[in-house]
């Protein structure tokens, strides 16, 4: 039996700008993302990845279609889609711990409610003992370790993460992705990830397509068992499915 | 980056190591020039100081009302500090609010983009002459001055927040009011205590300016009498206080906000 659809994207296109200026990096494009599913998002500079995710995340009304999350229709921003962006994006004029309680403290949510969760995401992600440093005290990796932290901690059914680790170096990353496949088989959250990385995308996702000259140009499964290694560039299979998904973009 | 004790200490005696070099640089001065009608030394001040904080009658016979050093002050700051409150309060909510509201941005941006422009000097004497020399007159210019500073300083700085942080906070299930409190007002308020304390000394400053005009009380009027006797050393005195309370004053401002803007290190 298939899983529930934690996304339905319907026919989206999205224009920026009218007349003969105007770029159409989505036209018709249609997705469905199971609840709990681990999606990547890979495409080249420029096709329409951070869009997708910005008209997922309600923060972009879309020019045509339609999306909903959890049966509902995405109208704007909301608690139960979560985003992570690429860029510095935490407040840094709150310390770590009050950077993870940010959502659900000003959603006036019972301090009781929130507080263990708040606890148990600053631990997850590895910053105890630093819940009173200040994000400037912080190197790049451990700032993102915050932002995801912030955003499981405010318990959205869907979280969107928008090449969150592109600016960081090899091992922080890895690091982070161990992090990141933990607490979603903790939680079982759907997401959506967007990388132009393709070892990345194989190394976390369930399923993989390619974003490309305004649609979905491949749609792969990822099959592999986790947790997987490096050992996985070794594999034909995985070498195949990564030579497969280079084509479709292009390299 | 914390500071430890001895670094703290270490800029203290660099910050008196300054003073006394001015100090001395003054005595110098005031030595090779050789005449306390043109620049009297530091020690001539101070027994100006001294002589005349307390009053002086013979004020009191051209038409000052007090001729205390106290008295002057609590009205030049008073009357300027009531200015900056007002203008402060108003240009911090109409800075902000127009940086939220893209109407309220159309209504305000020319207005404050052609006083904004005009340095403040010039209008002050078209304002004093259109609303009088008197207490209302000067406290409608520190206002309108506090006013425009403020209200230009505290919309770029709502404008300049990165939009992915709001959007992050959106996508927290902030909703508008709670985005405003809890990032775009955090966002602002470095910029905004920076001007606001740059309005308070200006402020100050514009008062005792439009003082030298003519009124019966106020700092810049012993000022202006003295300038009149050539009692330069007096002059210097009735500055330096002014100067001083003013760097006081200054010193709370940035005391009473270092809580909030420490995450700034």
């Amino acid at each position: 039996m298939s899983r529930p659809t934690g996304l339905e994207v319907r026919s989206l296109t999205v224009t920026y700008g009218s007349g003969p200026k105007a770029v159409t990096p989505l036209h018709d494009l249609d997705l469905d993302v199971p609840r709990g599913q681990f999606l990547c998002v890979l495409g080249p500079s420029g096709q329409g990845k951070s869009t997708l995710l910005r008209c997922l995340a309600g923060l972009l009304a879309p020019t045509a279609g339609t999306i909903t999350a959890l049966g509902e229709p995405v109208t704007g921003p909301s608690a139960t889609r979560g985003m992570v962006f690429q860029q510095d994006a935490i407040p840094g004029w709150l310390r770590v711990a009050d950077n993870v309680a940010l959502g659900p403290r000003n959603r006036r949510l019972p301090e009781s409610q929130w507080r263990p969760r708040v606890d148990h995401f600053v631990e997850a992600v590895g910053l105890r003992g630093r819940e009173r440093a200040w994000p400037r005290e912080l190197s790049g990796g451990m700032r993102k370790r915050v932002a995801v932290a912030a955003v499981f901690a405010n318990d959205p059914d869907i979280l969107l993460m928008d090449e969150p680790f592109a600016s960081l170096d090899h091992l922080t990353r890895q690091g982070l992705h161990r992090t990141l496949l933990t607490l979603w088989q903790e939680t079982g959250k759907t997401i959506v990830f967007v990388t132009h990385d393709v070892d990345e995308a194989l190394a976390l996702a369930d399923r993989v397509v390619v974003i490309a000259g305004g649609g979905v140009r491949a749609d792969a499964v990822v099959p592999f068992p986790r947790p997987r290694t490096d050992d996985l560039r070794m594999d034909a299979t995985a070498n195949a499915l990564r030579t497969n998904l280079l084509h479709h973009l292009g390299v | 980056m914390r500071t430890t004790p001895s670094l703290r200490i270490a800029a203290i005696l660099w910050g008196a190591a300054g003073f006394a070099g001015l100090w001395a640089l003054w005595e110098l001065a005031a030595f090779g020039v050789a005449n306390d009608a043109v620049l009297p030394g530091p020690r001539v001040v101070l027994w100006q100081f001294e002589r005349h904080a307390g009053g002086d009658r013979g004020l009191e016979f051209l038409g000052v009302e007090h001729s205390s050093y106290g008295i002057n002050l609590a009205w030049t700051v008073g009357t300027a500090g009531l200015g900056w409150l007002i203008g402060s309060a108003l240009g911090v909510a109409a800075g902000l609010g127009a940086a939220r509201r893209q109407w309220l941005r159309d209504v305000t941006e020319p207005v404050l983009f052609v006083f904004g422009a005009v340095p403040v000097l010039v209008v002050a004497p078209l304002l004093l002459v259109w609303l009088g020399a008197g207490p209302v007159g000067k406290l409608t210019l520190v206002t309108f001055y506090c006013f425009v500073v403020v209200a230009v300083v505290a919309q770029s700085a709502a404008l300049n927040l990165p939009p992915a942080v709001e959007e992050y906070a959106a996508t927290l299930g902030l909703d508008a009011a709670a985005r405003f409190r809890a990032v775009v007002l955090p966002a602002a308020l470095p910029a905004i205590v920076a001007v606001l304390r740059l309005a308070l000394a200006t402020g100050i400053s514009l008062q005792a300016g439009a003082e030298l005009l003519g009124p019966r009380v106020g700092m810049g009027r012993l000022i202006s009498l003295r300038a009149q006797q050539g009692n330069v050393g007096e002059v210097l005195s009735l500055s330096i206080t002014l100067g001083l309370v003013a760097v006081l004053l200054d010193t709370a401002v940035r005391a009473a906000v270092a809580p909030a803007l420490r995450w700034q290190g």
